[in-house]
């Protein structure tokens, strides 16, 4: 049986393909470093369009109006340019409202593309190029801690690592805020307060890594200009003791956030990396296991929500508290603790 | 200067369009090959979960053989849907001792002399985010609103609408096009002899949106407007994208007619999807280039059901599909079907619209207790991003058939609009009245207790006059409606087995506007073993009447105080049923079911309610 992984992983290899929506320009070449904030490619993205009803203006059938051009597709066009006219005792011209771009002609009319919506790649994380995709992205690697997480803001920061979560159940509260901090990525337990999302915009903190948040939140911390990651989910849950042990203990690390949009379907997930010099893992984890007896997981569901343990028995369809039957593992917490557990309810740490 | 060449043929409108022939427009064709004896093996690829039927000849009669389900792995990380349907297999594999696979990792088909393999594949789909689709019409309230009607029958996420009414520019909806970058254009407009140069107007812009696109990002389209127009729109836009024609979805003003552009909208959806999920076009070659839609694999069932059931009152029959991203809603009329999939409204990332669009009572009411609304809230998102989790405490597994209660009840009211306006109905405001109901999704199948499952139908539907509500337990139904144009016979045979749809009980659901405690209805139940009973039941109760499962008894229902079942108030009836799980379940609660406001007091009613299915009379 499948399971899925998160990785909280204290060095291992991660690589990113960063691509283009559309073809572009690359502006890395294979070998270069690059910061996680970095652009790494850019292309135009179409912007706002404008219409010009051609055989309107020149008094001509729709379909006779190509003859009367006085500009081709691509041509750039100052305002007022002449687009079209048709001579005659009383000439009639079409002209360019705006300043912009010819980008097509048909139908009678023609479309004036009068602004430009460029569009920049960002490397995303901190590495060497590995391999470059001509006129679209490239591939980047780098060796490190990688910490997975299930929700993002979708933004993007680095700085130092700021460690203000005294314990896994650390909740976030205003003496936590030190504008000496400035810049850093903060790491904290849970979040309640839209006010300190603010103030810690005001400090202008790099970043913050949150264990979990009220739900509350989300539309505030989606506003914040730095990026925002959860790693637990929603609601008051600890920071699991894997995840807590390997931030807590890297503090004043340089530590990349990239706070991606979780997509499920496309494996988009928020990201911390805190990198190491030179190449010190050849391997990039897998992203699905077989369940195995041995393995640590993390529960996804109350009542052992964000706790890792491992599989010390698969026990096969079982009966839960509510009466629902279910493919179920047995996890060993700790030393001691077995609990019976949905198998849907848990993923591989690894 | 240098000569500008336009980007695409002008439309001349001195055209003699009247004259032309209508286009050569495929017609939904179902292949009816003569039924012979035969294995099935039915595969659907959801968003969360894979799943694998197997179905065979036993001693004369088609019988369900065994179910096998495996996590999708259709998107992140595999991006190969092969490797999901690899592990359901296995499972089938294992539960029946068949082996289906060859050592190729390809299918044995047909089924060889040792008894491997199967002779035919079904399969469906619904996993991946809906299609983003742009439609466009001439006037809303006509071809604007059918093909809005027609992207709604599949999996599809509307991103624009572009017609002549609205006040936008031309400009302003070439920018949307570019922005949203849809998957599908879908375009209707005129009637047969009807409106063609406005057509072609929208065609144009469409055409200009287009050619600004990137050639790899272009998204196919499908026309569905005035037939006489058709050639001439698939021959301008062909250079830039893959074009399909379906027959004119209005072809008069007053009727809509979406059932043969629904079937090439399908083979559109099943082209763009096979092109994109790895594993998906091995699957298609499975099953005879025939991979479906789930929801139009469910909406074939009822179909089937609406022509095969004798049915006086102009019943429809209703199928219901609650999975991770969206609800199907299918109702079919004396074989019309009417489909609904509400893409972004379910039980795993399709919680979102239920965030969007209902209040948190809607969800609470149906809680026993008091819950709080940070813990709904927590509860949602975690939900959406973990589709497969399963509670584990009474306290979530209250809180999640909420959810599902409130899913299906948006679900099927957002559906109304696409029922006949003349089905019949107990009263006015009351949802069309429907024997059977199928019901197919997780959340009713993987309940606690078949008494867990048919509360939440009750409760979330609210259906009135008497039906019979089938539990799609293994979640078979997309794929049996698949595979019923290639078997139907076999497949006539498996929708009325009881192992594939589980019979819950014959529901009668009376209206009368008693006071609580009033009798109003007196049930008399003759068994076949000549016994008889007598039952009254209560306005404001759920009463149950045993009748041993596949037993028959006849059933003799009067209605007091001008009660209606459905034949009009006061008037008796006598009905010959079949013996389910709750062989006759009496929903005397009213309707709409109105729940106090008053916490304690609401708490034991639904309590009430969940204990009368522990209490069998």
């Amino acid at each position: 049986m499948l399971i899925p992984v998160t990785h909280i992983l204290p060095v291992t290899m991660i690589e990113r393909r960063r691509v283009l929506p559309i073809a572009g320009t690359v502006l890395v070449r294979a070998g270069q470093q690059v910061e996680a904030d970095e652009v790494i490619a850019t292309t135009d993205l179409k912007g706002e369009h404008i219409s010009l009803d051609l055989a309107r203006g020149l008094g001509v059938p729709k379909n006779k109006t190509t003859g009367y051009l006085k500009r081709s597709i691509g041509d750039e066009v100052d305002e007022g340019a002449v687009i079209a006219s048709r001579p005659g005792m009383v000439s009639r011209s079409v002209r360019a409202p705006r300043a912009g771009i010819l980008v097509a002609v048909g139908g009678g009319q023609a479309l004036l593309q009068v602004s430009r919506k460029p569009f920049e790649l960002k490397a995303g994380i901190p590495g060497t190029v590995f391999k470059v995709e001509a006129d679209y992205g490239a591939i980047i690697r780098v060796s490190g801690a990688w910490i997975q997480g299930v929700w993002g803001n979708g933004k993007i920061g680095t700085g130092g690592l700021y460690v203000a979560a005294d314990s896994p159940e650390h909740v976030i509260r205003t003496a936590d805020l030190d504008p000496s901090h400035r810049g850093q990525v903060m790491f904290a337990g849970h979040c309640n307060s839209p006010k300190i999302l603010d103030a810690l915009g005001q400090i202008r903190m790099s970043g913050l890594i949150l264990g979990s948040m009220d739900t509350r939140l989300r539309p505030a911390a989606s506003r914040m200009p730095y990026p925002i990651m959860v790693l637990e989910g929603f609601g008051k849950i600890p920071i699991n003791p894997v995840a807590y042990k390997l931030l807590s203990t890297s503090a004043q690390r340089d530590t990349t956030l990239n706070a991606a949009r979780y997509d499920r379907v496309l494996g988009t997930r928020p990201e911390v990396i805190i990198p190491v010099s030179g190449d010190v893992a050849s391997k990039v984890p897998v992203e699905l296991e077989t369940l195995e007896l041995g393995k640590r997981v993390r529960v996804l569901q109350s009542p052992y929500r964000g706790m890792v343990g491992t599989v010390s028995q698969i026990s096969g369809s079982q009966v839960m508290p509510n009466g629902l039957r279910t493919e179920s593992v047995e996890i060993t917490f700790g030393e001691e603790e077995k609990v019976l557990v949905p198998v849907a309810n848990i993923e591989i740490l690894g | 200067m240098t000569e500008t060449k336009a980007f695409y043929d002008e439309f001349d409108e001195k055209d003699d369009l009247e004259g032309e022939q209508g286009a050569d427009i495929t017609q939904e064709t179902e292949i009816q090959p003569e039924f012979r004896s035969g294995s099935l093996l039915t595969l659907d690829v959801g968003s969360v979960h894979t799943r694998a039927g197997l179905f065979d000849i036993v001693e004369g009669r088609a019988r369900f053989l065994a179910a096998g389900r495996s996590w999708t792995t259709a998107g992140a990380p595999l991006f190969d849907a092969s490797e999901g349907i690899r592990y359901a297999l296995d499972r089938v594999e294992e539960i029946s001792g068949r082996v289906l696979i060859a050592q190729d990792g390809q299918p044995l088909i047909p089924s060889t002399e040792q008894g491997y393999g199967v002779d035919y594949v079904a399969s469906t789909l619904s996993t991946g985010p809906p299609l983003k689709t742009v439609v466009v019409g001439l006037l809303d309230q006509v071809s604007l609103a059918s093909i809005t009607n027609l992207a709604k029958t599949t999996y599809t996420e509307i991103v624009a609408s572009i017609g002549l009414n609205n006040a936008q520019g031309a400009e302003k909806y070439i920018d949307t096009i570019q922005r949203t970058q849809p998957d599908m254009i879908l375009i209707a407009g005129g009637t047969e002899k009807g409106a063609s140069l406005s057509v072609l107007r929208l065609v144009n812009l469409i055409g200009m949106a287009l050619y600004l696109l990137p050639e790899e990002s272009r998204p196919e389209v499908l026309f569905a407007g005035n037939t006489s127009l058709a050639k001439q729109v698939q021959a301008f836009l062909t250079p830039m994208t893959r074009v399909h024609l379906a027959p004119n979805i209005r072809p008069a003003l007053a009727v809509e007619h979406l059932g043969p552009a629904q079937s090439i909208l399908n083979d559109t959806l099943r082209g763009i999807h096979v092109k994109r999920v790895s594993g998906l076009a091995d699957l298609n070659s499975w099953s005879r280039n025939n991979l479906m839609p789930s929801a139009h694999g469910l909406g074939r069932v009822t179909r089937f059901f609406s022509k095969v059931i004798p049915n006086t009152e102009k019943s429809g029959v209703l199928g219901v599909d609650v999975g991770a991203s969206s609800t199907v809603v299918a109702g079919s009329f004396d074989g019309d079907l009417r489909l609904r999939v509400h893409a972004n409204l379910g039980m795993g990332e399709g919680l979102a619209g239920v965030l969007a669009g209902s209040q948190l009572e809607d969800v609470t009411k149906w809680i026993p207790g008091n819950v709080s609304p940070s813990y709904v809230l927590d509860y949602i998102q975690n939900k959406i991003l973990n589709p497969g989790i399963v509670p584990v405490t009474t306290e979530d597994l209250y809180l999640e058939q909420a959810l599902a209660r409130e899913v299906l009840s948006r679900a099927v009211g957002k559906s109304l609009d696409a029922f006949p306006k003349d089905a019949h109905r107990v009263e006015q405001n009351t949802l069309p009245t429907f024997d059977p109901i199928v019901v197919s999704g997780g959340i009713f199948t993987n309940s606690p207790s078949p008494a867990h499952s048919m509360l939440m139908i009750l409760d979330a539907l609210q259906p009135t006059g008497i039906q019979r509500i089938l539990l799609d337990i293994n979640h078979l139904a997309p794929g049996l409606g698949a595979a019923s144009s290639v078997v139907p016979g076999l497949i006539s045979q498996l929708l009325l087995d009881p192992t594939v749809l589980v019979n819950l009980g014959f529901v009668i659901s009376p209206i009368s506007r008693m006071k609580p405690g009033s009798t109003i209805l007196r049930i008399r139940v003759k068994y076949q073993s000549g016994h008889e009973t007598t039952v009254n039941v209560h306005q404001g109760n759920i009463q149950l009447i045993s009748i041993p499962a596949g037993q028959r008894a006849q059933v003799y229902i009067d209605p007091l105080h001008r009660a209606n079942i459905g034949l009009g108030p006061g008037k008796s009836t006598s009905i010959q049923v079949v013996g389910g799980v709750f062989g006759l379940v009496v929903d005397a609660r009213g309707r709409p079911l109105d729940l106090p406001k008053d916490p304690q007091t609401r708490t034991n009613l639904l309590l009430k309610w969940q204990n009368a299915f522990s209490r069998k009379k």
